[in-house]
């Protein structure tokens, strides 16, 4: 895999307000103008009351007497009240015209401006490249139908191309969301939904599982890598090839722990006999940036203590400590790294 | 004309007899007074309150800083789970609800609760309910699955044993709501003090009217939605189960009806707390009163229209997501009218900022900042970004914490001479404000950023290096600022009823009847009922303008009341700390009835008085009652269906019980003329001795139709569930199952409409006074609605598939199980008054419960006739789905 041209192996901070996509461009700019009705509505509302507290408070003071005695401090002041005041005869026509009047016109104003976002937040694109996210306890299962692969808790997307993510689940609701980029959509089991996502920045976003789905769903995160044109094409050239078969050495003495172990049960490697389907697919592994779902770096060190027990990092994850020796867990994951 | 004094005593002493609260163990289980149950409501609703305050301190500390370690997984998601399930099922509704058991009486002029039975039975249910949903922390079967509980993870794949402690307890909890909030809504509308027109009813009684029928309807809807997941978790059933044609989302939006007016049923009463306190401190009537009724009403029914804005993630139509979003910002109008009208009324006054008038203003600051957010939310883009993370935990803290919490404060301080005779101190009241309200917004203010910064909402950790760390340290630190607040309205609480200021009767100045109470409070609230003449009776005799509309009405007031007694005489012993304008108290109906309690009965509209009601004293039956619903709950969960047998039998013979009359009550209406004799002095008004009739019965009436509002809700909800089904399957019926035939149906549906006409006709023959035509008739109608019923489950056992099929054959038994319930408890109603009929318990006055007995039959077959269209008719309407 050619490195990428902006080094953009650190994650971008997620951002709401800073947007890094079109979509989240569109939606942060209506934030800005909801923002700004909302402290001009605030200071309007929070003045008036305080300078019709104030006021009274002064000529409360004004007109001290002296209060009946005997009685205690709470029920002294109230007494020197004669309850037979009214409110201002212009308070109906307060109400109707601050209370809804001003309102309505400033919410039908939003109203359609919220409705115009919507529609523009729609999939443009004549026949948008798919992508196919599908859910998982506690991860991502990322298909490229156009590719023929499949890889796991990374999207990799070319920049200013608009990509249509198809969205489903295998077990529970779980919900795609990189703020940076766009807003969220649920991930829902027997039906389809999809959210489309266009990156104007070669570099990676954060994202995470925003529907809780059980134990980890704070650790079913991942990373959205955009990456202009033909390092994307080299990617997906890249990631459609079955896993290099290692000639000798370390790397097949791996190859073999894998095969001879529980791994292969859950997960898969093309081009191997490992084939399971509950985890994720191992293919290019080594390409990937992180582990668990954007729970760790992908380092060997993290690989490594990640195959031991995943369960110290990811309590509750599926995946269940794994009993190797010293020696078949290095091999493992000479094996493991050559997987780019 | 004026009674002799020993007479009078006679009469007072008897009167309070019967008033009295048992004492020791019957005091504690069988007493059934509103001021008990309610001070009882609010007592454990704080409980349950401190309970999930320090749930949430744990998860605060948790998420101090990034990947924290000191809670694990697990552990966080059960205390989120109950945390917000605590807080919306156990603290708020049922803390308002207290509230209203405890004031609503006091505040409208009557001397209890309109069904005081069904107010033991609710505080009883809700407590049993609680106690089984906590008792999961016991067996360590705690609920993790978050307070909406969306399947699949909360379905039998992906939760346990700790989701039945959910669905069951909280499915008592719901079911005593309803029944509390049929008995609110009752008492608003039919016990009334006489001249308490519509339009002198005060605000808080208005909001607690809304809030008693948003309950009904909204609390039914989530109990059926309850019940149909516990029937999917322990049967098999396939409502919400993709995988056998069932569909998720149905679960969410059925939650989401009864969610999103959840937020109200406990945003309006906070909003009329606030419409009571600001006038009594401003020293003058509320602004706009009309318009912040209009506002209220207008609430409760938009908030029934805006579910789906919960929904905005899951990829709904275009179209729909801008009705909602159009609903969604129309409650801010509603919130706008009333806020200014809150300004209008402090405008120009003298307000003075005693501690409950600093949380009302700590109120509108705080609910302001959660009402803009609201319209953030209900935008769709900007949801698709802010929903379901801390955007929204903030949100939604703001409009619940300030909203609801700040009102509830202020309430306790404002309404603390009633609840326990003495005052709070205003004091520690300062340092409660300020804590709790700087504490409030360092707590909370942040997480809006967290959000915006991608902090999602439920996760027990988050990693470094996203910016989110000073946010939620911040957050944490005020956590403990706003949990020493909280901690501060404890102890003066507590200090409070240990050593506080006794106050002096109204010690606020305030204008409205509850404050016209002596104090303590004595059990029936009023000796003599009062005579009201205006929306303030403390303050005006009816200057006001919303007093003017109602001058014509109390022409007819007045004649009925009789003439207002000179003023001395107007205000019995104990009643005398005021002089108060508007209301009169009637010593005609000084301690009347004496020997049994009663409160009287108006109109609707006008309150007008129509009679006595006659209200029950203490019984262990509620008790029992919500023992056995309770039991029957705890079967599924502890796996032993004959538990659940058990209960439903306890259950139902307390309900035979409950119904049948004492023949203390027979002997009382049927000898009516010769206890009235006795018992009332010769000048009492005429309606004093009113007991039966068409109009003394319409509580009863208003209750039962309100029952069958509820009922009419639960075959709504199913046929949702129908059509929603029936709309995302591709064949109807789905999979292998043939057309449903129509031979044996058709004749079914022609035996339940034929049973219609002789409960009709019974119903008739009463009132001209003809008890053997009742006899025959309702004889007759057993006959034919047992027909029905058979002939309606041979219909269903032949019908060749089980519930567990797939969803059309969950939904088909789902509702045809519903007919046969609904039925057979129709059934047993009417057999109930067939029996009585027998014994000869009715005549052309007394006859309520026969005509309850028909009304319940004839929702049945309405309701029956259309459940049968929609199960055999509707899978061969072509066109409709795809």
């Amino acid at each position: 895999m050619p490195p990428e041209p902006t080094g953009a192996t650190t994650v971008q901070l997620a951002s709401v307000v800073r947007p890094q996509g079109t979509g989240a461009a569109l939606i942060a700019d209506l934030w800005w103008v909801m923002l700004w009705f909302a402290v001009a509505v605030c200071a309007v509302v929070i003045t008036m009351l305080i300078v019709a507290i104030a006021r009274g408070r002064a000529r409360a003071a004004e007109d001290q007497v002296a209060a009946p005695a005997g009685l205690p401090r709470t029920s002294r002041a109230s007494a020197q009240f004669p309850a037979t005041g009214q409110p201002p005869t212009w308070a109906n026509s307060l109400v109707l015209s601050a209370g809804v009047g001003v309102p309505a016109v400033i919410l039908i104003g939003l109203l359609v401006y919220s409705l115009s976002a919507h529609r523009a937040l729609a999939v443009t694109a004549e026949r948008p490249m798919t992508i196919e996210v599908i859910g998982h306890q506690w991860w991502w299962e990322v298909r490229y139908p156009d590719g023929g692969f499949t890889t796991a808790n990374e999207v990799v997307l070319p920049v200013d191309t608009q990509v249509r993510l198809e969205l489903t689940s295998v077990d529970v609701i779980h919900s795609l969301w990189v703020p940076s980029l766009n807003g969220k959509m649920d991930l829902i089991p027997g039906q389809v939904t999809q959210l489309p996502l266009e990156a104007s920045e070669p570099t990676v976003f954060w994202g995470a599982c925003a529907e809780f789905c059980g134990t980890q769903h704070a650790k079913m995160n991942l990373v959205v890598r955009a990456m202009r044109r033909a390092a994307f094409d080299a990617w997906a050239e890249n990631q459609s090839r079955p896993a290099l078969q290692p000639e000798d050495g370390a790397a097949a003495e791996g190859l073999e722990v894998l095969l001879g172990s529980a791994c292969v049960y859950c997960h898969t490697v093309r081009g191997t006999n490992a084939s399971g389907r509950a985890g994720p697919d191992l293919t290019h592994l080594a390409s990937r940036l992180t582990l668990g779902a954007g729970a760790l770096p992908n380092t060997r060190g993290n690989l490594g203590g990640w195959i031991v027990n995943s369960q110290t990092t990811k309590p509750g994850n599926r995946m269940p400590p794994m009993q190797l020796s010293g020696p078949e867990l290095q091999s493992l994951l000479v094996y493991l790294e050559t997987l780019e | 004309m004026i009674t002799d004094a020993p007479r009078l005593r006679d009469r007072v002493e008897r009167f309070e007899g019967s008033w009295r609260v048992p004492r020791g163990f019957a005091g504690w289980f069988a007493t059934v007074n509103n001021s008990d149950l309610g001070a009882r409501y609010m007592v454990t609703s704080l409980g349950f309150f401190a309970a999930a305050g320090v749930m949430a301190l744990f998860m605060r500390l948790q998420l101090s800083v990034p990947e924290n370690t000191f809670l694990d997984p697990e552990t966080y998601n059960q205390l989120f789970t109950m945390h917000g399930s605590t807080m919306m099922y156990l603290f708020v509704v049922p803390f308002l609800e207290g509230l209203a058991n405890f004031i609503l009486p006091q505040m409208l002029g009557a001397r209890d609760l309109a069904y005081p039975r069904l107010t033991a039975f609710g505080y009883w249910l809700y407590l049993f309910g609680g106690l089984v949903f906590f008792s999961s922390f016991l067996v360590d079967a705690v609920p993790d699955a978050g307070w909406f509980a969306y399947p699949p993870l909360s379905g039998i794949d992906f939760s346990g044993l700790a989701m039945d402690f959910w669905l069951l307890g909280l499915g008592a909890i719901e079911l005593g709501g309803i029944a509390t909030g049929i008995e609110l809504a009752v008492t608003v509308l039919k016990l009334r003090a006489v001249g308490m027109t519509l339009n002198r009813v005060p605000p808080l009684a208005w909001a607690f009217l809304i809030m008693a029928l948003a309950i009904v309807v909204a609390f039914t809807v989530l109990l059926v939605a309850t019940l149909l997941l516990e029937l999917d978790r322990a049967f098999g059933f396939n409502f919400f189960d993709p995988v056998a044609g069932g569909n998720p989302l149905l679960w969410q939006h059925l939650f989401w009806i009864f969610g999103h007016p959840e937020v109200y049923i406990m945003f309006i009463p906070a909003t009329g707390i606030v419409s009571m306190i600001v006038p009594t401190f401003a020293r003058r009537p509320l602004a706009a009163y009309l318009y912040v009724v209009l506002a209220m009403i207008l609430t409760g029914f938009v908030s029934f229209g805006l579910w789906a804005h919960h929904m905005f993630t899951t990829g709904l139509p275009l179209v729909a997501a801008g009705f909602f979003t159009a609903a969604s910002m129309m409650i801010a109008l509603a919130s706008g009218t009333q806020v200014f009208a809150w300004i209008a009324t402090l405008w120009g006054s003298r307000p003075r900022l005693a501690a409950p008038m600093k949380f009302v203003i700590g109120f509108v600051v705080i609910f302001l900042l959660g009402g803009v957010t609201g319209v953030m939310v209900a935008s769709v883009p900007l949801d698709a970004q802010v929903h379901d993370t801390h955007f929204v935990v903030a949100h939604f803290h703001y409009v619940l914490i300030g909203g609801v919490v700040f009102p509830i404060m202020a309430a306790l301080y404002y309404w603390m001479p009633l609840l326990s005779g003495k005052l709070l101190s205003e004091r520690l009241g300062t340092w409660n404000f300020w804590l709790t309200f700087v504490g409030f917004n360092m707590t909370f203010f942040p997480l809006h950023i967290a959000g915006l910064l991608g902090m999602p909402r439920r996760v027990y950790t988050y990693p470094p290096g996203l910016g989110l760390e000073p946010y939620n340290l911040i957050s944490t630190i005020g956590a403990f600022v706003l949990a020493a607040g909280f901690a501060s309205l404890l102890v003066n609480l507590v200090l409070s009823v240990r050593r506080g200021v006794d106050p002096p009767a109204d010690p606020w100045g305030a204008g409205t009847l509850e404050w016209a109470v002596p104090l303590p409070t004595p059990n029936y609230n009023f000796r003599a009922p009062p005579v009201v003449r205006s929306l303030y009776p403390l303050w005006g005799a009816g200057e006001g303008r919303a007093e003017e509309r109602a001058r014509d009405a109390d022409a007819a007031t007045a004649d009925a009341a009789g003439e207002a007694p000179d003023a001395d005489r107007a205000i019995p012993e104990g009643y005398a700390a005021g002089r108060w304008p508007g209301v009169t108290f009637d010593p005609r109906l000084d301690a009347i009835p004496s020997t049994f309690r009663a409160t009287p009965v108006t109109s609707v509209i006008d309150a007008v008085p129509q009679g006595i009601w006659n209200l029950t004293g203490p019984s262990y039956v509620p008790i029992l009652t919500a023992l056995g619903v309770t039991l029957a709950a705890l079967g599924p969960i502890v796996s032993a269906y004959w538990l659940s047998g058990a209960g439903a039998v306890l259950a139902a013979v307390c309900m035979a019980v409950w119904l049948w009359p004492t023949p203390d009550e027979r002997e009382r209406v049927l000898a009516r003329r010769e206890r009235e004799e006795y018992e009332d002095p010769p000048d009492a008004p005429e309606f004093s001795r009113r007991l039966v009739g068409k109009d003394t019965a319409e509580p009863g009436l208003w209750g039962v139709a309100m029952f069958l509002g509820s009922g009419a809700v639960v075959y709504g909800t199913l046929l949702f569930a129908y059509f929603y089904l029936r709309l995302y399957s591709g064949a109807w019926p789905q999979g292998a199952v043939p057309l449903p035939e129509l031979a044996l149906p058709a004749a079914a549906a022609v035996l339940l409409l034929l049973s219609g006409w002789p409960v009709v006709a019974g119903t008739r023959a009463i009132r001209r006074g003809n008890a053997r035509g009742l006899k025959n008739w309702l004889g007759m109608g057993l006959v034919l609605g047992l027909a029905f019923l058979g002939l309606h489950v041979w219909n269903v056992a032949r019908a060749g598939f089980v519930p567990s099929l797939n969803a059309y054959a969950s939904v088909f038994h789902g509702l045809a199980g519903l007919v046969s319930l609904m039925t057979l408890l129709a059934l047993a109603i009417q057999f109930a008054v067939w029996l009585r009929a027998l014994r000869g318990h009715f005549d052309s006055v007394y006859n309520a419960a026969a005509q309850h007995s028909g009304l319940v039959w004839g929702f049945t077959v309405a309701a029956n006739l259309v459940a049968y269209a929609v199960l055999y008719l509707a899978p061969r309407l072509a066109g409709f789905g795809s």
